[in-house]
């Protein structure tokens, strides 16, 4: 039933504002220009506790009076407002899983229930294990969790990180901070330093101290960190091909035992620059040595 | 090694889900069909790969159990079979693509052998010549000592020519398979084989090197061929030594194997998060991996065709009438590794010979 209640007259409970971030401009706009059109979801009486529509009543005063649908079960205004949300302003994998938090901790369903009725309204799958780490974000250092969050991180990734102690979610939060990384690049970033804080028995902040931050983005530093050997190779291999300006190709998997070369005749004179190249390239013994050394290629 | 099993509706009536479950000594539980397992156990569990590892589905399956190694694109393929009667296996090893590849997580086990053996008899007396193994999709020996099907299944395919079965396996379980010797078929026992420090970091639950040493000869003496898969070769500080320390312990048991494939470990993208999450002690991330044009992720090129050129001449040098072929690899592979023409070479003819191939060579 939708009834009609003054803002100050509602109750607002911050673990139930389940959307992290700022308000979406077009539906300030339009709270600013309409008032609130679609009734907000709250359940209890004479006072009732708000579900759905934190971000719509923060726009307004608190003599502003808004529609509710209040429902008397707040299992189902819970459900309602989930499935709506859904429908108009999916939640992220983040905001899922405070959710999934909330109504655990909060004692308002069993693990049954929530496996059975709430997961899959959030388009999760139904198992304990998707449960288990929607609670596991919990772990999460706060400011990780609210680098995570505005990244709109997948459940998945912030789950792993979850596992670091505290000092290391710490250390990740500051990079990810301050090199300003996209949330693709915070997986590679995180990817990368994982094994060489195994190789160098290290922590996350002794691996980032070493990088000549100075010499070149974060991530192409640790690629260089992590993968030592592709790196050489790399750049033996481009300062190889540089001189044949794009006509002399090896495969970028290294997969290969000869390089390739290919040309665009445009006029005759063509030809003659391309059959100089050709001779010079057969004459080239660093690329001999290159195929002998990397893959045995006599 | 299984705690639970489960019988689906349409196994129930099978001798063969009493025989397993009287060894295993547990009692069953019906369920209606896998997907009831999907949705009332394994969804609840916190840990579906590893605790489906423990859970035995008792089910018929109604597809066809015999098909074609698939290979992986565009490498060379060793042209053999595989038998689907088994999905998932009970040892625990991090680098197994089932983790995932597989989307039930219990053990699966078709208890109608007998369609199997009438599909298997038409396949076996169309070919002259067939090489097939159960090691696709499971461990061909694992439940050995709860099914009793290697026995099954090696009585049964050893008694038409031609045919080459090899059973597959991380396990010692050889002592309850039949005695093959003076048979019209080719029984072959096939062990993966790691270093030690490979075993115990990487492989849960299965056969130390020595048991697997020891069964090998056990299984010689009953008149097996034996077959030694390096597979995967995994790079760790020291792997090189390892691995060819390997081979000397390997061919100190057998003069002459049935064949020995190699391969390096490779994984696809999927497999990642696996290892990552449930093996987070495993050495098998920890190499420089670049991504191939199958899609799979592979060491450095240059340093598997160094690696692979000192094992195999490692291997020649100790048994040169053995068959050493990759798995997974490419046409270049093999001409770096092994010389050009090398697929030619007659010792690889039980491996690659393919049905028509004679007639071809005699017109």
């Amino acid at each position: 039933m939708v009834e009609h209640f003054q803002k100050k007259q509602l109750i607002q409970d911050s673990r139930l504002m389940f959307h992290q971030g700022d308000v979406p401009a077009p539906l300030a706009r339009s709270v600013r220009r309409e008032g609130v059109l679609m009734p907000l979801i709250a359940t209890g009486g004479t006072n009732p506790v708000v579900l759905d529509g934190y971000r719509r009543l923060s726009l307004l005063a608190d003599e502003d009076v808004v529609p509710i649908h209040v429902m008397k079960d707040r299992k189902a205004a819970l459900r309602a407002t989930v499935e709506l949300n859904m429908l108009v302003s999916p939640y992220s994998e983040m905001e899922k899983a405070g959710i999934v938090v909330f109504v655990r901790e909060a004692c308002w369903m069993e693990d049954r229930e929530i496996l059975d009725t709430l997961l899959s309204r959030l388009g999760l799958k139904g198992q304990q294990v998707v449960l288990n780490n929607c609670m596991a974000v919990r772990l999460l250092d706060s400011k990780l969790f609210e680098v995570l969050s505005v990244r709109k991180a997948p459940l998945k990734f912030a789950v792993k990180l979850s596992r670091e102690p505290l000092d290391e979610q710490l250390t990740l939060a500051e990079l990810f901070t301050t090199c300003k990384l996209s949330m693709s690049q915070m997986v590679q970033a995180y990817d990368l330093l994982i094994p060489v804080r195994k190789r160098e028995n290290a922590v996350f902040s002794k691996v980032i101290e070493g990088l000549d931050r100075e010499g070149g983005d974060v991530l192409a530093l640790l690629r260089q960190k992590r993968f030592p050997q592709a790196t050489g190779i790399r750049k033996e291999l481009n300062s190889l091909l540089r001189r044949y300006r794009g006509r002399l190709k090896f495969p970028e998997d290294l997969e290969g035992d000869a390089f390739g070369f290919s040309c665009l005749l445009k006029c005759p004179e063509d030809a003659r620059e391309y059959v100089a190249m050709l001779r010079e390239i057969s004459e080239d013994d660093a690329l001999f040595h290159f195929l002998a050394e990397h893959v045995g290629n006599d | 090694m299984i705690d639970r099993i489960f019988v689906t509706e349409a196994a129930e009536s099978y001798s063969y889900v009493e025989e397993i479950c009287d060894r295993a000594g547990l009692r069953p539980e019906i369920i209606q069909d896998d997907a009831a397992y999907r949705n009332d156990v394994e969804r609840f569990l916190p840990d579906p790969v590893g605790q489906g590892k423990r859970h035995l589905l008792l089910d018929v399956f109604k597809g066809e159990f015999f098909r074609k190694c698939p290979g992986t694109k565009g490498k060379v393929c060793c042209n053999y079979y595989v038998i689907d009667q088994t999905t998932n296996c009970p040892f625990d090893c991090s680098y197994c693509f089932l983790q995932s590849y597989l989307n039930l997580r219990a053990i699966r086990f078709a208890v109608n052998i007998e369609d199997l053996f009438r599909e298997l008899e038409i396949v076996f007396r169309k070919h002259r010549f067939i090489r097939l193994g159960t090691g696709e999709l499971a461990d061909s020996l694992a439940l050995e000592p709860l099914t009793g099907f290697g026995r099954k299944l090696m009585e049964f395919a050893i008694e038409f020519p031609g045919v080459v079965l090899e059973l597959k396996t991380k396990s010692a379980s050889v002592d309850k398979l039949p005695d093959v010797r003076n048979k019209p078929g080719r029984g072959v026992i096939g062990w993966t084989m790691e270093p030690a420090r490979v075993v115990s970091r990487e492989e849960r639950g299965t056969a130390t090197l020595e048991e697997r040493l020891a069964a090998s000869s056990r299984a010689a003496g009953k008149g097996y061929g034996i077959a030694f898969h390096l597979d995967p070769v995994v790079f760790f500080p020291g792997f090189e030594d390892a691995y060819l320390d390997l081979v000397d312990q390997l061919f100190s048991r057998h003069e002459k194997l049935d064949w020995m494939s190699l391969a390096g470990f490779r994984y696809e993208p999927a497999l990642k998060g696996f290892v990552e999450d449930r093996f987070p002690e495993s050495e098998l991330l920890d190499g420089e991996f670049l991504r191939c044009s199958d899609g799979k992720f592979r060491y450095l090129f240059p340093e598997r065709i160094r690696f692979f050129r000192r094992l195999v001449k490692k291997v020649k040098k100790m048994s040169p009438k053995t068959p050493v072929y990759f798995c997974m690899e490419d046409a270049r592979t093999w001409d770096l590794v092994m010389g050009r023409n090398a697929l030619k070479d007659p010792v690889l003819t039980p491996i690659f010979s393919r049905e028509g191939d004679n007639e071809k060579q005699g017109m």
